[in-house]
């Protein structure tokens, strides 16, 4: 199969993408998608859509069917520990993120791994930390932050990598109004390629020019966040607003 | 669990919070491999023993109380040792007998002996543990050319210990929402699909923690550690404590 045209300001492209679970589960089915270097997309969808498996094929941390190009390369098995390198994922439970017994090792984790020189991985843990205004915790075990710290915390990780490819799960859910607004402005002046997966139709509004909307491991529709949200009937359908 | 349930005075500021995290390792691992390797201490080897830990927890300003109640948490274990291990000693004036087994008066002394050597020996660790927080600990370790495999596993061990414990209170809170007393002869059931429950969690979490690992960039390898030089009043520290514990350690029969 001919490889689908790639243009130069890609940053991921996705073409007949499918995925079953180990059970048997389809969780994705023939899915086509395709983000511009500096886009912002929300993947919008119900429990269950497929919306977190989509982020966890994107950067190759599940087996797939069909094709995934990040930054117009093809992703295998082979290259994507290194593909991983421009992208940078936040998870939806900050606890399954945060597995170091301190916060600055957590967020030194990624950097490390990038083989970056010592001081560059300092200087990275401090910025990132300053970020989401937690450098006074640095020290602090993971457990010993509260739900809102940890969320942030999380991201903190994900901006020290400095990936030009941001993906979040479910970035403000279980937040608190203020703690979500602030992480929605803060995530609004990121400079690099967002793809956030939410079922919150406000934060999807706030922060992305594009949108998908997925169900049952399908791409229903995609386009311009503003026209999908527009669609009353077409959310109610697939119980993104109350009937 | 309360989150500071091990390690409370971590992040303490005496003198010894301030030693070299290696400096603290060693001469706690010396200690305790010695306490180990004394199966019949004198009062000297115990009295001394027990001076360092009483000076330490001092000196470090960790509470008595707080090391005492710690360390009895291996009383159930010990205690079970200790007196299965009194009934296998048969030398010594006879003080109860039940059937074939005999209690003499050596073998409650050795009993003792293993009762106040586990319970010293687990002093210096949680001394060392509210000495040096954890993260520390395992850098100490990794400098010292622990395997970063092994290293890995107790950050784990101690970053998902509260996790889970958490989890499994979750569950018992959400049991006995819906459970109104009776009907006891289920509960060992319940109590074993709870574990299974806790199990299968555990599970899928660390599923879930390795994906997150390799998004960014774990590929099984070690990381480096720094590896500063020790100072002055380290190794005078280290000196000052391995000659106490050697001179124990040799008036140990007395």
């Amino acid at each position: 199969m001919d490889a689908p045209p790639l243009l130069n300001d890609t940053a991921i492209l996705v073409s007949n993408l499918s995925c079953d679970y180990p059970d048997g589960t389809t969780a994705l089915r023939d899915v086509d998608l395709s983000i511009r270097r500096g886009a912002s997309l929300a993947l919008i969808g119900p429990n269950g859509a497929g919306k977190s498996s989509l982020l966890l094929c994107l950067v190759g941390l599940l087996p797939v069917r069909g094709d995934v190009y990040i930054a117009g390369e093809k992703l295998t098995p082979a290259n994507a520990a290194r593909l991983r390198r421009k992208t940078a994922l936040v998870f939806q439970d900050p606890d399954d993120q945060l597995f170091m017994p301190a916060l600055e090792e957590d967020v030194a984790f990624g950097p490390i791994n990038l083989g970056l020189p010592d001081d560059e991985v300092q200087c990275r843990v401090e910025r990132a930390l300053t970020q989401v205004n937690l450098l006074d915790k640095r020290h602090k075990p993971p457990h010993h932050l509260s739900y809102g710290e940890k969320r942030r915390a999380a991201l903190a990780t994900a901006l020290a990598m400095q990936a030009d490819i941001l993906l979040l799960d479910e970035p403000t859910s279980n937040l608190d109004a203020a703690t979500a607004q602030e992480l929605t402005a803060y995530l609004s002046e990121f400079p690099g390629t967002l793809i956030v997966a939410t079922h919150e139709l406000r934060l999807a509004k706030d922060l992305c020019q594009q949108c998908a909307l997925l169900a049952e491991g399908k791409i229903v529709v995609s386009g311009a966040t503003e026209d999908i949200l527009r669609n009353e009937a077409l959310l109610q359908q697939y119980r993104l607003l109350p009937r | 669990m309360h989150h500071s349930y091990l390690d409370k005075f971590a992040r303490g500021n005496s003198l010894i919070h301030h030693l070299d995290d290696r400096v603290k390792l060693v001469v706690t691992f010396f200690a305790v491999i010695l306490i180990a390797s004394t199966p019949q201490p004198g009062k000297i080897f115990i009295g001394g023993m027990a001076a360092i830990v009483l000076f330490l927890s001092l000196f470090a300003r960790i509470p008595l109380g707080y090391l005492l109640a710690r360390s009895a948490i291996i009383l159930p274990f010990s205690g079970f040792a200790a007196v299965t291990y009194a009934f296998t000693i048969p030398e010594g004036r006879v003080l109860l007998q039940i059937g074939s087994y005999v209690l003499t008066s050596h073998a409650v002394e050795m009993g003792a002996f293993l009762l106040l050597r586990s319970g010293l020996a687990v002093c210096f660790m949680i001394i060392l543990i509210n000495t040096c927080p954890f993260d520390r600990l395992l850098s100490a370790l990794r400098s010292l050319k622990v395997p970063a495999l092994f290293i890995l596993l107790l950050a784990f061990f101690y970053r998902f210990l509260y996790l889970l414990w958490d989890e499994a209170e979750r569950m018992q809170r959400a049991r006995n929402l819906r459970y109104f007393g009776g009907r006891w002869k289920q509960q060992p059931a319940l109590l074993g699909r709870l574990v299974t429950a806790l199990f299968i969690r555990s599970y899928e979490r660390s599923e879930r923690v390795a994906l997150a690992m390799q998004a960014r960039g774990w590929d099984g390898e070690s990381w480096p550690i720094k590896v500063s030089p020790l100072a002055h009043k380290d190794i005078l520290y280290s000196l000052i404590g391995m000659t106490l514990l050697i001179s124990l350690w040799m008036l140990r029969r007395f």
